[in-house]
């Protein structure tokens, strides 16, 4: 059984579940199945944005002037069927999820479109409100969950590795580190050089910055879009490093000044 | 509880649809609307040996009433269908009455269930 607090989540476009509304792109050239669907995601997910083509054709063209999370896409359109379908719309937009709707007694065919870039597919007559919002729920979650799961990690190795937390000095330079972390531009700049050397002035040992750090990063993926959290934490990484590089130069530079 | 062979029990189309009986009404008005029109084309190009047309046509009325018939009238559609694919248009055309038969059954009975 699917984690209802993931549909409930997806159904409200609620923050922690997703962080946007999903868009989605549906192919199909029968009114009633494609009402059938329409009326689906109205019930379960009615804040989702629902653009309904016929065509193949008229799919690629959406496809390129538009960016879609999810594709249902029906395998006999009338200007293309099976495989070519989801290559269509595949070669159109690769990042958009496809999820097929097969017609029962075709379901090898739809199997077979899972190795040319479908995520998921759904054999139409057995297509119930509950498992067409699964299906959403699963393919929408496949990438964020895994990264999910490594800013957690990632953040659990810092504090380990910090051994304390970052106490008061998240409260004095928590605000700084996280526009260093969410704001590029600043990395290894002449004011990150500055602010690691006002840490050092302050104090801060290697592992206060470790810990001020994790605090920073799970601040700023607490705000982030799920879609920015993989960006956030490769950049952090290089905030991290040059952090402890200029806190380095700026001990030494103390120590070379002090007088003998 | 219906007697019809063809329609799936209501309570199980109204959980199949979210347990919305105004969503079971409204989509099977718009199924009652609408097959009709793509059987009688499907039927049209069976007699005109059209076996690809018709093929295509009854595929279209197989996915708009394929949520709500029984297995056993889902199958008589994809026989006649497969029939006409293979272009074994006098067996598929010895069979189109009886199919014609349990559509409109199934029909009366689909009406019958949402106006109760």
């Amino acid at each position: 059984m699917y984690p209802l607090v993931i549909l409930e989540r997806i159904a409200q476009n609620d923050q922690r579940g997703l962080t946007r509304r999903v868009k989605i792109l549906y192919a199909e050239d029968n009114q009633t199945q494609a009402e059938i669907i329409k009326d689906f995601l109205d019930l379960g997910l009615p804040a989702a944005e629902l653009d309904h083509v016929e065509t193949l054709a008229e799919a690629e063209a959406k496809l390129k002037n538009d960016s879609y999370d999810i594709v249902l896409l029906d395998l006999g359109l009338p200007d293309a069927e099976g495989s070519v379908v989801v290559q269509g719309v595949h070669t159109a937009d690769p990042k958009a999820k496809i999820i097929v709707l097969t017609a029962q007694g075709e379901e090898e065919s739809a199997r077979q479109c899972l190795k040319i870039g479908a995520s998921e597919y759904l054999v139409k007559r057995d297509v119930t409100y509950e498992c067409l919002l699964k299906a959403i729920a699963s393919v929408t979650s496949e990438g964020s969950e895994s990264i999910q799961v490594e800013v957690e990690q990632t953040l659990e190795e810092l504090r380990a590795m910090a051994g304390k937390d970052s106490d008061s000095s998240f409260e004095q330079f928590g605000k700084v580190y996280s526009r260093l972390i969410s704001e590029p531009r600043f990395v290894k700049s002449s004011e990150h050089r500055k602010f690691a050397e006002q840490l050092v002035s302050r104090g801060l040992s290697g592992a206060d910055a470790l810990a001020l750090h994790a605090d920073s990063l799970e601040s700023v993926c607490k705000q982030a879009e799920r879609q920015d959290l993989a960006s956030v934490l490769k950049s952090s990484q290089t905030v991290l490093t040059a952090t402890l590089v200029y806190m380095i130069d700026a001990k030494r530079s103390v120590s070379e000044e002090k007088p003998l | 509880m219906n007697e019809c062979p063809y329609l799936q029990p209501y309570e199980d189309l109204v959980k199949k649809f979210g347990g919305s009986e105004a969503l079971v009404a409204k989509i099977a008005n718009t199924l009652l609307a609408s097959w009709g029109a793509d059987y009688k084309e499907f039927a049209d190009n069976l007699r005109a040996g059209n076996g690809e047309e018709a093929a295509r046509k009854l595929h279209r009325v197989k996915g708009a009433v394929g949520y709500f018939v029984t297995d056993e009238l889902h199958q008589q559609i994809i026989e006649v269908e497969t029939l006409a694919k293979e272009g074994r248009l006098e067996e598929a055309r010895q069979q189109e009455p009886g199919l014609l038969g349990s559509l409109e059954r199934f029909d009366n009975a689909l009406r019958a269930a949402i106006e109760r």
